[in-house]
């Protein structure tokens, strides 16, 4: 039930020790409620039960060795185009409203 | 998309500040974060000279290291005394004092307190060693609380007879409410903690504009997250409608991670809690139910789990303890440096109190970036 890739975590793993670092992370395969993830070269084995629906290739939140939750690619974006959308007057004369 | 570097855009964040700038009234404004993550990152990433000097970037009780009591520190000093125990531990707890010394200060003394990244570790150390009893030090706000409450839940499926749980989970709307009780807070808008939301989602923060007239924005942790949210509740300062938004939807909706709560309410009550600095707020902490009592430390060993002072306990803190100002720094009415303490005789290598211990408390962040 318990995947033996969690069991044979190396040290170096388990020395992350900040607690509140939650982090994207790129799911690669699920298996019984455990999912390997990735951010850059970093792999480890994470619980998934959280999250139900989760699919190979989503990305999600991981929180001390649980994905929290899912990330919205496409409200990734739109916060993104709200910055680069909003009207810029340089010298603050007018505000927004 | 990464979701990293894209919201560290160089321009981006140039515009935003500039936007900033612009809409900013003249009057001081006071913008809290109540997350530890949000206070490190604001000065790791320079934001504080990236905003006029009028808008104050004040950091509440966001650090769940720091407003553990050190009543709860005392009495896991005391089980790792126990040479049948062992200890794991969240590495940032380490450090936090007690009344008279830390985990840290006992750990090569007793050699049974390990660092853990999840509570999963803990469960994995526990089948390791069947003949000893493994204790996990919960500590954390809502972000945590599911992770710890699915361990239990595994561990009930395992049937381990030797992992137990010692809980001081805390709940942040209600130190929020707590604090906006003071009429000394003078509080313009909250930044509301992006993964404690992506639990609890933004509903449980409608109280504070509706009753207190006070905005909030759900807002990441990238600095364009922390920008952009600024941005948003500024919008609602200059405009005068507060309300709740969200900055960061990418995880954060309306309802949060339903599964999640119902692990939750599945394997905790709702209790009053005892924090660091503040004192008791009501229904502010997370026990853990009657039909998991057999995870339950604080049951099995008989060891508090109100940590609240009495006076007589109070009386033991030490001298510095006491002259420690953490309770004003949390709730927003001094800065760090106000305190005599601080940078003299509370450093990072020597923490006085809470604030200090963890790299996200406010003191520490402030040390290390604004000194
Ligand atoms: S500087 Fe140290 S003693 Fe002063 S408030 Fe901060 S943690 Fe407490």
């Amino acid at each position: 039930m318990i995947p033996a890739s969690l069991w044979a975590r190396p040290r170096s793993q388990i020395l992350i020790n900040k607690m509140c670092l939650a982090i994207p992370m790129k799911i690669k395969s699920i298996k019984a409620g455990f999912a390997v993830a990735e951010a850059g070269r970093f792999r480890r084995t994470i619980n998934v039960q959280l999250l139900p629906s989760l699919k190979i290739g989503e990305f999600v939140i991981a929180h001390a060795g649980f994905a929290i939750q899912k990330i919205d690619p496409e409200k990734a974006k739109e916060s993104l185009r709200i910055i680069d959308e909003i009207p810029l007057e340089s010298n603050g004369r007018k505000g927004f409203f | 998309m990464r979701y990293i570097d894209e919201f560290r855009n160089k321009r981006l964040i140039k515009k935003i500040a500039e936007k900033i700038k612009s809409l900013a009234p003249m009057t001081t404004l006071n913008i809290m974060e109540v997350c530890g993550t949000h206070t490190q990152n604001f000065y790791r990433f320079g934001l504080d000279k990236l905003l006029p000097s009028n808008i104050k970037f004040i950091s509440g009780p966001g650090c769940p290291v720091c407003v553990s009591p050190s009543n709860y520190i005392d009495s896991a000093l005391q089980l790792a005394h126990n040479q049948n125990v062992i200890i794991t531990t969240f590495g940032d707890m380490l450090r936090v004092p007690g009344r008279e010394t830390s985990l840290e200060k006992i750990r090569s003394k007793t050699g049974n307190i390990r660092i853990v990244y999840s509570a999963l570790d803990a469960l994995i150390i526990a089948k390791q060693n069947p003949g000893k009893k493994v204790v996990f030090l919960a500590v954390g706000f809502e972000t945590t609380a599911p992770t710890i409450a699915q361990t239990i839940l595994l561990a009930e499926r395992e049937k381990l007879k030797n992992l137990y749980f010692y809980s001081s989970l805390r709940l942040i709307p209600a130190a929020m409410e707590f604090l906006l009780k003071d009429k000394r807070l003078k509080i313009s808008g909250f930044l509301c903690p992006g993964h404690v939301c992506a639990i609890i989602g933004t509903k449980p923060y409608e109280f504070i504009p509706k009753r207190y007239k006070i905005g909030c924005c759900v807002a990441g942790f990238e600095p364009l997250d922390i920008l952009e949210g600024i941005y948003f509740l500024l919008r609602q300062i200059v405009g005068n409608k507060p309300r709740v938004q969200n900055q960061y939807s990418r995880i954060v909706t309306k309802g949060g991670n339903l599964r999640a709560q119902r692990i939750i309410s599945r394997v905790f009550k709702i209790q009053d809690a005892y924090w660091r600095g503040l004192g008791k707020i009501r229904y502010s902490g997370l026990g853990i139910k009657r039909e998991f009592s057999q995870f339950d430390a604080a049951r099995h060993f008989s060891v508090s789990s109100q940590f609240s002072l009495s006076g007589r306990q109070r009386g033991v803190l030490s001298f510095q303890q006491k002259k420690c100002r953490c309770g004003e720094v949390l709730k927003g009415l001094i800065t760090p440096d106000k305190c005599a303490l601080f940078a003299r005789g509370c450093h990072p290598d020597n923490p006085l109190g809470p604030c200090m211990v963890s790299s996200e408390g406010t003191c520490s962040a402030y040390y290390k970036y604004r000194r």
